[in-house]
């Protein structure tokens, strides 16, 4: 058996001593610990960053989104603007024509009494058929202006319309296109979530996000490839409608215009050639292919209208912060235990057991949030009229909800 | 005593220049997605396609000048959409075929190419400092980018060539983007 003297005695005290005064270490441990605690932070700094930008991100592509739906309702709106102008224009030459055309064959009576008189008097009356003759010429283009002014109608009204048609459908697939070229996840699932995560917030609620409702509604619309879109899909509409003008010419070109003129060519013109304009210029027009109403003037109808203000949502969906940090369970230990939610501080947290990771425990581990961002626009500039400036563009502008009902709207064009 | 003092100071460095150059990229990452929307709208708005160049970036969005770039890259359009495929950032790319009628993508990027360069600024050059005691300080990302895409706002179709043109483009672009992606 070994037996401690008193010199072992005396050393081992002196060790006890040297390790109680020994200080050698201390400055590596306190420096761990404290870059141990900037990592903490800094990771904290990093993931906050990361939400920032995941923020920037979404406005930028709603921004997008809601600006180009404004432009291409822009579009839209020049387009039939200019087609209105054109339309009014045509509308314009041919009220000019058809008066002159009716005016010669007024003229023509004129001219075939003014030969008559000439050749009772003075015998002279094949000195005036000429010119007679040369104003029937003019007399013949009526009922042609007539047929073509129809024609031009005809052909443009369609345009016009397939022009409204088509309109919102490229607003809202371009803004799609550069709400998605901006960073945009769908934006089904970034609604979703975000609904999610401000349920989760609300107590006695809970966690939502594996619930079976909210994933068959993801799994359902994450798969549509949408990317932003308006609260309002109506509002995606150019709200321009064919409406009747206003009366006067040359919007509304009188028939009695046609028939005076179709009258007197009858007279003054009969025995000229070419033949007077109706009804042989008629039936040439026809022969033509020149399918008119069957009727002198015209009363057109116009596209009147603008649209209203739209407001698009967009979003980005949520991710696993820096490192996937938030997975790990020492980080949500007290999340773990499901009676310490339902019953608050009268039951004492536990430290989690399980795996250090992973979700197995159904607790909510830390995400960069989803985010849903929202913008409204509208186009400014001149309304579409029957004849007017070619001047619209797409323009951001503060947020506008719809309103409960129709009245409530804040309808703020111009 | 004094080599653990040294120890502990080198760890905190190396945590500090670690963590300072971390931070700056990722600070610096807000400002290039904010850039890109500048860039991509103002080229949008611009109503020819006109680009802004990387000296206006600087000015308005980083403290450091020269350090970034701005360029155009392949946007999404309707047919990238339904396909749900983004086309990738060609660094060939040109919009000037679409003349201003967009939509137009710009990417900006914030950072430098080459880390062991001699004229990189703070903090890249910190990244060659090494420090006694611990392991090298380089990392592996040098530059962060953002990208935004913005339609071309700035032409509006006020006259009827413009608009046949422009229809002309979209068409084009759309049919040809749907047929590549289904093909």
């Amino acid at each position: 058996m070994n037996k401690i003297d008193s010199s072992d005695k005396f050393k081992l005290a002196g060790h006890i001593e040297g390790l109680r005064s020994d200080q050698r270490g201390s400055l590596t441990l306190l420096a761990g610990m404290m870059v141990f605690l900037v990592t903490i932070f800094s990771i904290i700094a990093f993931d906050t960053n990361m939400a920032i930008y995941r923020r920037i991100v979404a406005q930028n592509a709603v921004d997008a989104a809601a600006d180009s739906a404004a432009l291409w309702q822009a579009r839209g709106c020049n387009m039939l603007q200019q087609l209105n102008n054109l339309h009014y224009d045509v509308d314009t030459a041919a009220c000019i024509a058809e008066g002159v055309a009716a005016g010669a064959c007024i003229a023509s009576d004129a001219l075939l009494a003014a030969e008559l008189a000439a050749d009772v008097f003075f015998g002279a009356g094949e000195a005036l058929r000429p010119i007679r003759i040369g104003t029937c010429f003019v007399c013949d283009t009526l009922p042609w202006i007539d047929y073509g002014q129809q024609l031009f109608y005809k052909a443009i009204m369609p345009v016009e319309q397939a022009i409204v048609d088509i309109t919102p459908f490229l607003a809202f697939g371009y803004a799609n296109a550069c709400a998605y070229g901006s960073g945009a996840n769908n934006v089904f699932d970034s609604a979703l979530q975000t609904i999610e995560e401000g349920v989760s917030l609300i107590p006695g609620v809970g966690d939502l996000s594996g619930s079976g409702v909210s994933s068959a509604i993801g799994n359902v619309l994450g798969d549509i490839p949408i990317y932003a879109m308006p609260l309002d899909p109506t509002s995606l509409e150019l709200y321009v409608d064919k409406k009747d003008n206003d009366g006067s010419p040359p919007l509304n070109w009188p028939e009695g215009v046609g028939i005076a003129g179709e009258v007197a060519g009858d007279i003054g013109c009969e025995d000229a050639e070419p033949a007077p304009p109706y009804p042989e210029s008629q039936e040439s027009a026809q022969e033509a292919g020149w399918d008119g109403d069957g009727t002198w003037g015209w009363n057109d109808q116009y596209y009147f209208g603008h649209p209203g203000y739209m407001t698009w949502i967009a979003g980005v969906t949520n991710r696993d912060e820096l490192l996937h940090l938030g997975n790990l369970a020492w980080l949500n230990g007290g999340m773990k235990n499901s009676n310490y939610q339902q019953n608050g501080e009268q039951v004492s947290k536990l430290m989690w057991t399980g795996p250090a990771n992973g979700n197995s425990g159904g607790y909510s581990k830390f995400q960069i949030p989803a985010y849903i961002a929202i913008a409204s626009s509208q186009i400014e500039g001149t309304p579409v009229i029957c004849h007017g400036d070619v001047d619209a563009q797409g323009k951001l502008i503060k947020v506008y909800l719809p309103g409960k009902t129709p009245g409530d709207d804040f309808l703020i064009y111009h | 005593m004094m080599a653990e003092a040294c120890i502990g100071l080198a760890l905190m460095a190396l945590a500090w220049i670690l963590i300072s150059y971390s931070l700056f990229l990722a600070n610096n990452d807000i400002r290039t997605e904010m850039a890109a929307r500048y860039a991509a709208w103002h080229q949008g708005a611009s109503g020819d396609g006109t680009a802004v160049t990387a000296s206006q970036v600087d000015q308005y969005f980083f403290f450091q000048s020269g350090l970034s770039t701005v360029s155009s890259v392949p946007p999404a359009l309707i047919g990238d959409v339904i396909t749900g495929n983004m086309p990738a950032d060609s660094g060939n790319y040109s919009p000037d075929s679409s003349g201003g009628d967009g939509p137009f993508k710009v990417k900006v990027t914030f950072g430098v190419s080459d880390p062991n360069s001699s004229s990189n600024p703070f903090p890249f050059d910190l990244l060659k400092t090494h420090v006694p005691f611990m392991p090298d300080s380089m990392m592996a990302t040098y530059s962060v980018s953002s990208t935004c895409q913005w339609d071309g706002t700035g032409e509006t179709w006020r006259s009827p060539g413009k608009a046949l043109e422009g229809i002309w483009n979209t068409l084009k672009d759309t049919v040809t983007s749907t047929i590549k992606k289904m093909l």
